[in-house]
């Protein structure tokens, strides 16, 4: 949560506009949802719950997260939001909090949801952003 | 008279795995599997660009040769073999890395998001450029905007 209201602080409100209508935004907090519920989705299955499946087996859970957590960070340092080696260091630190979750939940539907969550925030202020 | 006891307990305790390592899996193990992706993730682009200085866009397939080439490998070497099923997901996830910088690059993509205006990717790319360059937040100062991961 204190994640999330960071990430709105530092990433959300520098890009809303200076005039923010909340209901002629909301096609564009629609489409932010869609496409942070897509995007969740796609890295959480394709990132994590293949390749950890795989890794855990060869060595274990935990060192499994650890290491898929940095290919994940690494593959923020560019395009990713926020990039560089903030990028890498922040979007590792999340990439640990979801293989865990997936570890211990044993599935996908909580990371896919803390993932959402952090999406939708950015997806939605560049929707918005973009509309503007 | 137990600091005896105490003290032969301790070299125990260093050799221990800490709490997120299985204590079954050999550290070796670990690192190969931590050199192995870090090989086969973005780190060689990153190397290259930001310590070379190379401008490098046939990185990805270069890298999806290389985990194809890692994963036959672990088909033989018997260090690599516990490897062989998660480098051959990987051989996909890093087909599917490399595809879709390519799709967006396509024409008539490219012409969609021109007409557009502001896309996306080019709003993220001024915010991008406000965080890197200080004093500079008028969004003047525009990288391309790079293949879009969240």
């Amino acid at each position: 949560m204190l994640f999330l209201v960071a990430l709105m602080v530092w990433f959300g409100f520098p890009l809303l506009p200076s005039t923010f209508d909340l209901g002629a935004s909301l096609p564009a907090i629609a489409i932010g949802a869609v496409a942070a519920f897509l995007n969740a989705f796609w890295e959480e299955t394709a990132f994590r719950a293949g390749p950890l499946s795989m890794l855990q087996r060869a060595i274990g859970p935990g060192a499994g997260v650890v290491v898929l957590a940095l290919f994940f960070g690494i593959g923020h340092f560019y395009g990713g939001i926020p990039s560089g080696p903030m990028g890498l260091v922040a979007t590792g630190g999340v990439a640990l909090l979801l293989g865990r979750a997936m570890i211990e939940t044993r599935g996908l539907a909580w990371p896919v949801a803390l993932h959402f969550s952090i999406d939708f925030v950015i997806f939605t202020f560049l929707a918005i952003a973009s509309k503007a | 008279m137990t600091g005896g006891a105490e003290e032969a307990k301790e070299p125990a305790a260093h050799t221990e795995a800490p709490p997120w390592m299985d204590p079954t899996v050999g550290r070796s193990q670990v690192v190969i599997a931590l050199f192995v992706t870090l090989l086969i993730s973005r780190f060689p682009e990153i190397v290259a660009r930001e310590l070379l200085s190379l401008e490098v866009p046939w990185m990805g397939w270069a890298v999806v040769g290389l985990t194809i080439g890692l994963w036959a490998a672990a088909r033989a070497i018997p260090v690599l073999r516990k490897l062989e099923r998660f480098l051959a997901v990987m051989v996909a996830v890093n087909v599917l890395i490399a595809i879709l910088p390519a799709l967006r690059r396509r024409p008539e993509r490219r012409n969609a998001d021109a007409a557009k205006g502001r896309d996306i990717p080019s709003v993220a790319s001024v915010r991008v450029d406000r965080g890197a360059v200080p004093g500079r937040a008028d969004g003047v100062v525009r990288v391309p905007a790079p293949p879009f991961h969240l």
